[in-house]
C-alpha cells in the first residue's frame, strides 16, 4: 500500500499517476483529501479550473468520490491509535500525525511530492520507520 | 459483448441477495452479473470521464499549490 500527498492524489485521480517505486494499491488520508477536496472547489470556484469545466461540481465530486481503482481515501479511524501517539511523540499536527500513524499502522510506504515534504517529516518518518521517497513531478 | 473484457468471478450470496439481484435484473431486462456489475461500478465510482482527467491531470500541479496557499493559515493542515 502507497500513501500519496494530495498532488500525487490528484494525478492518481487523473490516470496520470508517475511511477512511485512501489506496489501496491494507492491511497490518501483524509487530511490530504481534505486539502485536495478545497483546492478544487475553491478553484471551480474562481480560479482556472471554472473556465475549463463546464461545471465544476462534476470536479468537487470526482475528487470526493474517487475511482477506487485509481485511488482510495482511508479511514482515519482505523489507525487512530497511531495518529495520536504520533502526534504525542513528535508534535505532529493532524496532517502529519494522520499520515505517519496511518503508514505505521498499516505497514505502508508514503510518497510526496518535494514542495510536501515538511522540514521536520523526514525525521519522523525514519524515527517511526516509515519508508518516504520523494516523488519529483 | 462487453465495452471491457470481463472477468468470471465467484462469489457467495444469501438468498435474499440472490433473490434482490434477480428481481432487478428481471425488471430492467438485463442480468444478475449486469445488475451486480453496475452495483459494483456505482459503489467504487468506476464511471470514466477522459476529459475531466485530462484537465484535472493537467492542473494538478495549480490546484497543489493552491491547498499549500489555503492551508498555510490552517495548522491542522498545513506543512510544518
Amino acid at each position: 500500500m502507497i500513501i500519496v500527498d494530495d498532488h500525487l492524489a490528484l494525478l492518481a485521480i487523473a490516470g496520470r499517476l508517475p511511477d512511485l517505486g512501489d506496489r501496491g494499491p494507492v491511497v490518501t488520508t483524509c487530511c490530504f483529501q481534505f486539502r485536495m477536496a478545497r483546492a478544487v472547489s475553491d478553484s471551480g470556484r474562481s480560479g482556472r479550473l471554472s473556465r475549463r469545466v463546464a461545471d465544476p461540481m462534476v470536479a468537487s465530486q470526482r475528487v470526493l468520490h474517487p475511482p477506487a481503482n485509481r485511488l482510495v481515501v482511508l479511514d482515519p479511524r482505523s489507525s487512530m491509535d497511531d495518529t495520536v501517539r504520533v502526534a504525542l511523540t513528535h508534535r505532529a499536527n493532524l496532517l502529519l500525525a494522520e499520515l505517519v500513524g496511518a503508514a505505521v499502522s498499516r505497514q505502508a510506504s508514503i510518497r510526496l511530492t518535494r514542495a510536501n515534504v515538511g522540514r521536520s517529516w523526514p525525521a519522523v518518518m525514519e524515527a517511526e520507520g516509515v519508508d518516504l521517497a520523494i516523488i519529483d513531478v | 459483448m462487453y465495452a471491457q473484457a470481463v472477468h468470471r468471478t465467484n462469489i457467495y450470496l444469501t438468498e435474499s441477495e440472490q433473490a434482490g439481484l434477480d428481481a432487478r435484473a428481471a425488471a430492467e431486462g438485463s442480468t444478475r452479473s449486469d445488475v451486480v456489475r453496475g452495483i459494483v461500478d456505482r459503489e467504487l465510482n468506476l464511471a470514466e470521464d477522459t476529459d475531466l482527467d485530462d484537465i484535472l491531470g493537467e492542473l494538478a500541479a495549480e490546484l497543489a499549490d493552491r491547498a499549500r496557499a489555503l492551508a498555510s493559515d490552517d495548522p491542522d493542515v498545513r506543512i510544518e
